[in-house]
């Protein structure tokens, strides 16, 4: 409900401060708003009476929250319990303290290229299918390069963004330094056989 | 059946807070693994009461209560202490529960269910009040997803406007308009349904 009136030409017009009135009642504004509301609020007794329906309703919301579920002590000690668990599995890259010594950076950073080679070369099937952009209707200004029913042709790009692609399949970038950290000693032997075997 | 608690919007209030849920994180940036934990047993109640208030379901607000402090976990580097480890969390949270919904593909009606109205003679206050509750979940049942979320957020967990627009992802003056669309619909269809 708005109200456009000249009744109150020192607290500003009604319409003015409308979209404010349910915050003010909820004590939501502060600073030069709130001043400014106030005193449209006090010279005004239809926006007024407006605050006042809505911190009734504003009550009654509050009355009616729907309850949550009482839980007992040991379902809280169960889920921190539970979720400490997990988090000791799923440690957070950054976190990883670092067992190697730094002879095997080298060594990394080769494991490295060698990988991204292959990210790069190897087709990549995500576990999803990738969703296909809908065909869309050719606009006005299109129609002479192609008919409207007739879907847009896909190209291939070359030099997609990996990094795009990874945010697109959900899938957790891995710091090729950090993957080469959490290898066996045996694990590490092997790849320094296949890189020495590759150079 | 008691008022929902709203904080006040003098965010100075929960400054002891905030700090102390940045100590923890600084802690557990450290490598503190307890440090997360102790911000498990802060806001674990909280969150869950949010989380169940959109899901309606006690499991799986249990289930996304973990998803969340598990997705804080491995991304709490992305959090930089702009906004406040709680509506970080929230806002985490939210995300995954309206995902949830959307994936379940349930919107369960906030309205009191019929067994759980009072099925013996408990006097007509209690059976006003019961139905005055249900036409009040049923009225913000009809709002849009984001005033529904900005009004859930505001009265039922008490965030400031500040921290709604940072639960939300937008600005504070969204919010309040947010705010003020919804108040103003609730009232509209209370009114037409006889609700004064």
């Amino acid at each position: 409900m708005t109200r456009v009136t000249e009744l109150h030409p020192d607290t500003g017009r009604c319409e003015d401060v409308a979209e404010l009135l349910a915050v003010w009642a909820d004590e939501g504004l502060d600073g030069e708003q709130d001043r400014r509301v106030t005193a449209h609020v006090r010279a005004c007794p239809a926006c007024a009476a407006q605050v006042e329906a809505d911190r009734k309703l504003l009550n009654g919301l509050r009355e009616a929250a729907p309850v949550v579920p009482e839980q007992d002590e040991r379902f809280w000690d169960d889920l921190a319990t539970s979720l400490e668990a997990q988090a000791a599995v799923v440690v957070p890259m950054a976190r990883r303290p670092s067992r190697r010594a730094p002879v095997f950076a080298g060594l990394a950073v080769a494991a490295a290229a060698v990988l991204a080679l292959f990210a790069l070369r190897a087709p990549i099937e995500p576990s999803m299918p990738r969703p296909q952009p809908a065909a869309q209707p050719v606009m006005v200004a299109d129609a002479g390069a192609t008919r409207a029913e007739d879907p847009p042709v896909q190209v291939a790009q070359p030099t997609e963004d990996p990094t795009e692609l990874i945010e697109e399949l959900g899938v957790e970038e891995i710091d090729p330094l950090e993957a080469i950290d959490e290898l066996g000693d045996d694990e590490l032997e092997a790849l320094s056989r296949v890189l020495g075997e590759g150079a | 059946m008691h008022a929902v608690a709203r904080q006040p919007d003098d965010t100075a209030e929960n400054a002891p807070a905030r700090a102390e849920d940045l100590r923890l994180v600084e802690q557990f940036r450290a490598g503190d693994r307890r440090a997360f934990g102790e911000l498990v047993r802060r806001w674990q109640r909280p969150l869950y009461g949010l989380l169940w208030r959109i899901v309606r379901n006690e499991a799986d607000a249990r289930d996304l209560v973990q998803a969340t402090f598990l997705r804080a976990w491995t991304g709490a580097e992305g959090w930089r202490g702009e906004s406040s480890f709680r509506t970080w969390v929230y806002r985490i949270g939210v995300n995954l529960a309206l995902n949830h919904k959307r994936d379940r593909g349930r919107w369960l009606s906030a309205a009191v269910a019929p067994d759980e109205l009072p099925t013996e003679a408990t006097g007509l206050r209690r059976l006003v009040e019961a139905e005055t509750s249900q036409r009040m979940g049923q009225a913000v049942e009809t709002l849009p997803a984001r005033q529904k979320l900005v009004v859930e957020l505001r009265v039922y967990e008490g965030l400031s406007f500040r921290e709604v627009a940072e639960v939300v992802g937008s600005s504070e003056d969204a919010a309040k308009a947010n705010f003020h669309h919804a108040i103003k619909r609730l009232r509209d269809v209370l009114t037409e349904g006889g609700e004064a």
